[in-house]
């Protein structure tokens, strides 16, 4: 939390200020856009004349007709800022909507039973949502949310349309959108509106959706208690996501004050780009590498306009949870292309899948039951290895994206040798098909694996012999070393990349890696936090891989750092025994350096 | 009327694109074509029908068509559903 700030002090008293978490910096003035999740829609029901049926199912096809149109628009922008690869999240949407079955359906309804056509809409849509509320499936239940979001559209428009004029305008107005449980797809939907903030009761910091928001530069507070309930539909209110705080009533002078921090905000992101190419190397000439963690190929903007040098982690998770089938192996030999192209002599990392845990959408090959204990369950390289013709289907297209640029691959959760063993056998296996097939790769891409778990930790020494490179997980290692859940927000207080067994794991990978002559990565939630860098850097990581954002205020306090003596705090602080201890000293050693460091750089997200 | 059992081939189930594949080739019929699971019975010509079946992979569905073309809207379906439902997928 951001210390010398008025604000925060001041929020912090005040019963109409709701805290969370701050998922993803920045702060959001606007209208609370709150997400229906339940059939709460107060339709009121109405007789109607027999002469009146044409004119309602009128009603309808307009609205319908508007709709259609209002999601074609933000298709049309999800294209252009994202890419192909997530218009068809609204495809489904577009042909719920269209279903002229329903419309049938509907037309016998009314003229049976004479009622307002909001009314019998309403009614049988329900019917469909409940039926589907009944399934088993998880999986399908998902589409609920789709058919919830068109069928609250379109009664929307119905009821609207008699309002005319000023309902449009408000339209326009900068809007804050607050739910439950936020999705993936919420956040590319409603990004391409105009939102401008998001804000959901639950969720974690390391949340895919906290990362998606940060990737795409969007305000996010997680975890505020009963938000949906407290927050009226329209009210005014602020979100300040820099310190966790979503402002009911935030009264004139107020937005006034948040303005003038917003434009600050702004102003610090510019001088941030404007040192995007200063060279990132510590004062006493230790050149650093710090390269960018990204999800989404739209990220390569943000790479670019904050400056970094390649991609340390490539998430590759989203094309297979924004689409309802397994992506093949062109489309994401599409997609992989597409990003190394742009970077052609840069390093990208490209991490292969790592599904399950808290990411668990995708079902392969049949519904995955509920496990007791996700992230220890099957996930990542477990299902990898488990389904071959999965792996070796984005191998492949991995390995005719390296023909492109300079790619190595990454293996997530790694935990045995013998799991190291089997994924080399698969990559050699992709290898030799595309050889067969006469298809170009690099026949020397490096090979790394994350390491993440204690086991892989403590097989540092022996995993190094067999790997090109390591990359140092830290969420996943935080939460497997202190058997802290990361996404339980009960106990997140003791989640702590701080604390001393984490940090010695870190040293003992590092060590692992130079004994065996090869480099480190580190690219969790840690290495985006400039509060962490000088230790990082004394421990001997390489590679720092931060979110695109954080690539200003990582590259300015590296370049304001000796090498030698983060060497010396890194041993100290090695010798440290409580986490409070060690929290004290970084602060500490981080203030002597950056005494007015939220004045100049804005606030810290930790 | 016919009636005719088939099983939902595809690994994520009779999801939006297939869902979408079978109510157009179920449009394409003069005959009233329902799908059948379980205690549902919907009009497979209707999206929001197919998919609040949750037919997931490996499900047991029936297909009920009645009218002219009664015959080869059953068996067109039932030769969607070998193939995939058009999906591009390999076992």
């Amino acid at each position: 939390m951001s210390k010398n700030n008025n604000n925060s002090q001041k929020e912090l008293q005040n019963k109409d200020n709701l805290h969370g978490i701050a998922a993803s910096p920045g702060i959001a003035i606007g209208k609370a856009c709150i997400k229906v999740s339940k059939n709460t829609l107060n339709i009121a029901k109405s007789k109607i004349d027999k002469s009146q049926i044409n004119n309602e199912i009128n009603r309808l096809k307009i609205a319908i007709k508007e709709v259609t149109n209002e999601l074609e628009d933000i298709q049309q922008k999800i294209l252009e800022k994202y890419g192909k690869e997530y218009r068809d999240i609204i495809d489904s949407q577009i042909s719920i909507l269209n279903d002229s079955e329903i419309e049938k359906e509907i037309f016998e309804y009314i003229s049976e039973n004479l009622l307002n056509i909001e009314f019998v809409y309403n009614f049988i849509i329900t019917q469909y949502i409940e039926l589907l509320e009944n399934s088993q499936s998880e999986f399908f239940r998902e589409r609920i949310s789709d058919i919830r979001e068109v069928k609250n559209r379109v009664l929307h428009k119905l009821l609207s349309n008699d309002e005319s004029i000023s309902n449009k305008l408000e339209q326009d107005e900068p809007k804050i959108y607050i739910a439950k449980y936020l999705t993936p797809n919420d956040i590319i939907i409603h990004s391409s509106e105009n939102i401008v903030g998001f804000a959901a009761e639950e969720g974690g910091l390391t949340s895919h959706v906290s990362i998606l928001a940060r990737t795409l530069d969007i305000p996010m507070v997680l975890g505020i208690n009963r938000v949906t309930n407290i927050v009226k539909q329209n009210e005014n209110i602020v979100l300040n996501a820099n310190t966790g705080m979503l402002i009911k009533n935030p009264g004139s002078d107020k937005v006034k004050e948040y303005r003038k921090e917003q434009k600050k905000h702004f102003e610090i992101e510019k001088l941030f780009i404007k040192h995007k190419n200063d060279p990132i190397i510590t004062k006493d000439g230790k050149k650093i590498r710090l390269a960018a963690n990204i999800n989404l190929p739209v990220e390569l903007g943000m790479l670019k306009k904050y400056g970094g040098d390649g991609i340390g982690l490539y998430r590759t998770e989203y094309l297979y949870l924004m689409k309802n089938n397994l992506p093949t192996e062109n489309e994401l030999f599409h997609e992989y292309s597409h990003i190394v192209k742009q970077l052609p002599n840069k390093e990208i990392a490209i991490r292969t899948i790592d599904l399950g845990g808290d990411k668990m959408y995708l079902k392969f090959g049949k519904e995955l039951s509920k496990e007791r204990n996700p992230f220890m369950g099957y996930r990542a390289i477990r299902i990898c290895l488990d389904k071959p013709e999965i792996f070796i289907t984005q191998l492949k297209a991995i390995l005719r994206a390296s023909y492109y640029g300079k790619v190595k691959i990454m293996i997530p959760m790694i935990s045995t040798i013998e799991e190291v063993l089997s994924a080399k056998k698969y990559i050699q296996k992709a290898k030799e098909i595309l050889r067969k097939d006469k298809k170009h790769f690099d026949e020397n891409i490096k090979v790394g694996i994350l390491v993440e778990t204690p086991s892989a930790s403590f097989l540092a020494n022996r995993l190094a012999k067999e790997v090109d490179y390591f990359s140092i997980g830290t969420n996943d290692l935080t939460q497997y070393l202190l058997a802290v859940d990361r996404g339980n927000e009960k106990i997140n207080e003791l989640f702590c990349h701080f604390d001393p067994v984490v940090i010695a794991a870190i040293r003992w990978i590092v060590k692992g890696a130079k004994t065996n002559g090869i480099t480190t990565t580190i690219c969790g939630e840690m290495a985006s936090d400039p509060i962490a860098t000088m230790l990082l850097v004394g421990l001997g990581i390489d590679i720092l891989s931060v979110s695109p954002i954080f690539l200003g205020p990582v590259r300015t306090v590296i370049r304001n750092i000796s090498y030698k003596e983060s060497k010396k705090f890194a041993d100290k602080v090695l010798k440290m025994e409580t986490r409070q201890e060690i929290k004290n000293a970084i602060k500490s050693e981080f203030y002597k350096i950056f005494p007015d460091w939220e004045k100049n750089y804005g606030s810290l997200l930790n | 009327m016919i009636e005719k059992e088939f099983e939902i081939l595809n690994h994520q189930g009779l999801h939006a694109r297939p869902a979408t594949a079978l109510v157009s080739l179920a449009s394409k019929f003069e005959s009233e074509v329902f799908l059948i699971r379980d205690d549902k019975k919907i009009n497979a010509k209707s999206i929001l029908g197919v998919l609040v079946l949750a037919a997931e992979h490996g499900s047991k569905l029936k297909v009920q068509t009645s009218g002219e073309d009664e015959e080869k809207a059953a068996d067109a379906i039932i030769e969607l559903s070998k193939d995939h439902f058009g999906m591009d997928e390999k076992d």
